[in-house]
């Protein structure tokens, strides 16, 4: 599809819109936690993916090249709006929760969402990439233009935060 | 293996939920350890089932992909503006960015910021601006656009501080469409973007800063030595990651960076020599 689109094959980058477009879009909302910020970068990302589809080596990860465009974008974005970090939404609106949402619980799904929210932005984007989208460290350090021991770290520092917050303090060790 | 050890371990691993054997083993005996795994564990499975709000830009992208009769794609500027269209199939798809153009404006910028100060005083005559206006390209370019709007304020600025604040928001922007053009631009492209670096920071900047008041000193040059240092790394952390050709230009950024940053805390510094 990718060859296809390359060869400028309009239908064909709209189906690689249709895969990864929820995905980027997600991504970017956890990073900018506006809908329509995230809209917009997606969206962009997307544009300038494929205004540079030609420099996009065939066999390499595309979803890599197309999630360090974004990122690029959204540092350009949030250096512009000189937010540091950002107060979640009060409400996850203009969504209906599924049956997994409604086992966890409403409480639980938004503590975590407000922990996420509170993590640096290099944290918070370096665990989500390894946690919901399930990028190797390596993945990551591509997609973040940073090398794999910084991801690792980050991602680390990202765990070790939300542990402190959202873990019960631990109990003495058992023998 | 003790419990901080194992938490170490889980923590930077891949995979929390899959944890090394020698981890297990530590987890099979600590009850409190395998508490702490389970919520770990717990936390990540969770994240996954956050839910965002719906978009429907997504079918309204598509849609627009669809519909489109040909041409060529557009290439978005850093600022969102769409680029200048770009040439035939077989030339590059990146829009042509008039960079001689912007070293000119760059020129008379830098020529207005030092030479406004040291001969002119403050008031820079319309003259100078006027020539620098005939001279912007016919079609918006979104940098120069910025650096029109940045050489504006310039001239309306009231002291050398603000002028080279000015200079400091110049290197934002600078900066800002230099990522951008990381992933795709020739290394033609990006030798330029050197330059107007080189520029601005070592004929701009730094020469501006040379004839601040000692006193005014660290409040104006530390922000700029700050946005200076984040410029090196940037430009560093890109050159890593660039095909050779490209990775040259980036260097050089880093370069003109790391030498501004000097400079200025040098110039700082002086402030408290007797």
């Amino acid at each position: 599809m990718i060859r296809r689109a390359q060869e400028g094959d309009r239908e064909s980058f709209a189906g690689l819109v249709e895969a990864y477009w929820d995905r980027l879009y997600r991504w970017l909302y956890h990073l900018a936690h506006d809908r329509h910020a995230a809209e917009d970068l997606a969206q962009e990302a997307f544009l300038k993916a494929l205004a540079n589809l030609h420099r996009f080596q065939a066999g390499t990860n595309f979803q890599a090249w197309l999630f360090r465009i974004a990122y690029n974008r959204f540092v350009n974005h949030y250096r512009r709006s000189a937010r540091s970090r950002q107060p979640l939404p009060a409400h996850l609106v203009d969504h209906e929760p599924g049956p997994v949402e409604q086992a966890i619980g409403r409480e639980a799904r938004d503590n975590i969402a407000r922990a996420i929210g509170r993590l640096p932005n290099d944290y918070r984007s370096a665990l989500l990439l390894r946690v919901d989208e399930g990028m190797s460290f390596r993945e990551i350090a591509g997609v973040l233009e940073i090398t794999e021991e910084t991801a690792r770290w980050r991602v680390f520092k990202a765990r070790q935060k939300l542990m402190e917050v959202l873990a019960p303090p631990a109990e003495p060790e058992a023998k | 293996m003790n419990c901080d050890r194992a938490k170490t371990l889980l923590m930077g691993s891949h995979d929390p939920s899959r944890p090394a054997n020698e981890v297990a083993a530590h987890l099979e005996q600590c009850a409190a350890c395998r508490n702490w795994h389970e919520g770990l564990v717990r936390i990540e499975r969770r994240i996954t089932q956050i839910s965002v709000p719906r978009s429907q830009a997504k079918r309204e992208l598509v849609r627009t992909l669809l519909a489109g009769k040909g041409g060529e794609w557009e290439d978005p500027s850093a600022d969102g503006v769409a680029s200048s269209p770009t040439q035939d199939e077989t030339a590059s798809r990146f829009p042509t960015i008039p960079l001689h153009h912007a070293l000119t404006l760059m020129a008379a910028t830098v020529l207005l910021a030092v030479g406004g100060w040291l001969l002119l005083a403050r008031s820079p005559t319309p003259q100078m601006a006027t020539v620098v206006v005939r001279r912007a390209p016919p079609r918006p370019d979104p940098l120069l656009t910025q650096f029109s709007e940045n050489h504006l304020r310039l001239t309306q600025a009231r002291s050398l501080g603000e002028r080279l604040e000015e200079l400091g928001r110049f290197v934002d922007h600078l900066h800002d469409y230099t990522r951008d053009q990381t992933i795709s631009a020739e290394p033609a492209t990006l030798h330029n973007l050197a330059r107007i670096y080189d520029r601005l920071v070592s004929e701009g900047m730094v020469r501006g800063a040379r004839t601040l008041k000692p006193l005014e000193r660290e409040k104006v040059l530390a922000p700029l030595a700050e946005r200076l240092a984040r410029v090196e790394e940037d430009a560093e952390r890109w050159a890593r990651a660039a095909a050779p050709n490209s990775a040259e230009p980036m260097r050089q950024i880093a370069a003109v960076a790391r030498l501004g940053t000097r400079q200025l805390h040098a110039l700082i510094r002086e402030e408290g020599t007797p």
